[in-house]
């Protein structure tokens, strides 16, 4: 019950690459708000050798439309929301 | 012998062949995986022109852009792990936020929130055969076949004993 009450919670994230290096994932964020005018971008490290950059998170459909859409400029290659 | 070496490295340096081939490979598996939301396809979003093309309501297929048509793939709703394997439809228009535009079988199929169609589309291996994974024999195990002792072989007539048993209890 508890398990499908988080999984209705809506929390999502638009992650734009997992990568090896910490200073791989710096150097992503620092080019998405220097070219792209991109806010509040965030690093997390999800393993010794992964690190996500992402944006987020949201909560609800709308606010991650809206950003979603600003953000197809980017033209990356496979930007993913992810359920947090 | 100077003659002789020249010769010799004239044959040596044009007998030479230098290899450049190329390694091609056969498979043309296309490994795609995406999360995200997909849209639900309704007649009114063909009519409002948000969809450009249609989708049976019974059908099980999907449209999604990256892919080609008619690819082998699997949709599975990340809220109940539920997934079946639907085809890529014709190429149509869709707002770019949504990975996949849905029918309505799916929907029902997989239980898909319409509140939240959280989705996973990722492609499959349709070809006949693969290697799942490959299994490695250790040396310990090698090593058992050659050096379990076996004396000797009798075989046993298990029946004889039954019918034996049943006369002596008679």
């Amino acid at each position: 019950m508890i398990k499908n009450e988080n999984n209705m919670k809506f929390e999502y994230i638009i992650k734009f690459a997992d990568l090896f290096f910490e200073e791989s994932a710096i150097m992503l964020k620092k080019r998405l708000e220097n070219e792209f005018n991109l806010r509040d971008i965030n690093i997390t490290k999800l393993s010794k050798n992964l690190y996500r950059v992402y944006k987020g998170p949201f909560y609800n459909l709308g606010s991650i439309r809206n950003v979603y859409n600003e953000i197809t400029n980017v033209n990356f290659e496979n930007i993913e929301l992810i359920k947090l | 012998m100077r003659l002789n070496i020249i010769i010799f490295l004239t044959l040596l340096l044009t007998s030479c062949e230098t290899t450049n081939k190329k390694i091609v490979s056969k498979n043309n598996f296309n490994s795609y995986s995406n999360n995200g939301f997909a849209l639900i396809y309704n007649d009114d979003l063909y009519k409002k022109k948000i969809v450009s093309k249609k989708i049976e309501q019974r059908s099980l297929i999907v449209f999604n852009n990256k892919l080609k048509k008619d690819t082998d793939i699997k949709i599975t709703n990340l809220l109940n792990d539920k997934y079946l394997i639907a085809k890529i439809g014709k190429h149509s228009k869709y707002p770019i936020f949504y990975n996949s535009v849905i029918s309505d079988r799916i929907v029902t199929e997989l239980e898909i929130d319409p509140n939240q169609p959280y989705v996973r589309i990722e492609t499959i291996n349709s070809s006949d055969t693969f290697i799942a994974n490959k299994a490695k024999t250790f040396d310990e195990e090698k090593k058992v076949a050659n050096k379990a002792p076996v004396d000797s072989i009798s075989i046993q007539n298990i029946s004889l004993d039954n019918k034996n048993n049943k006369n002596d209890k008679k």
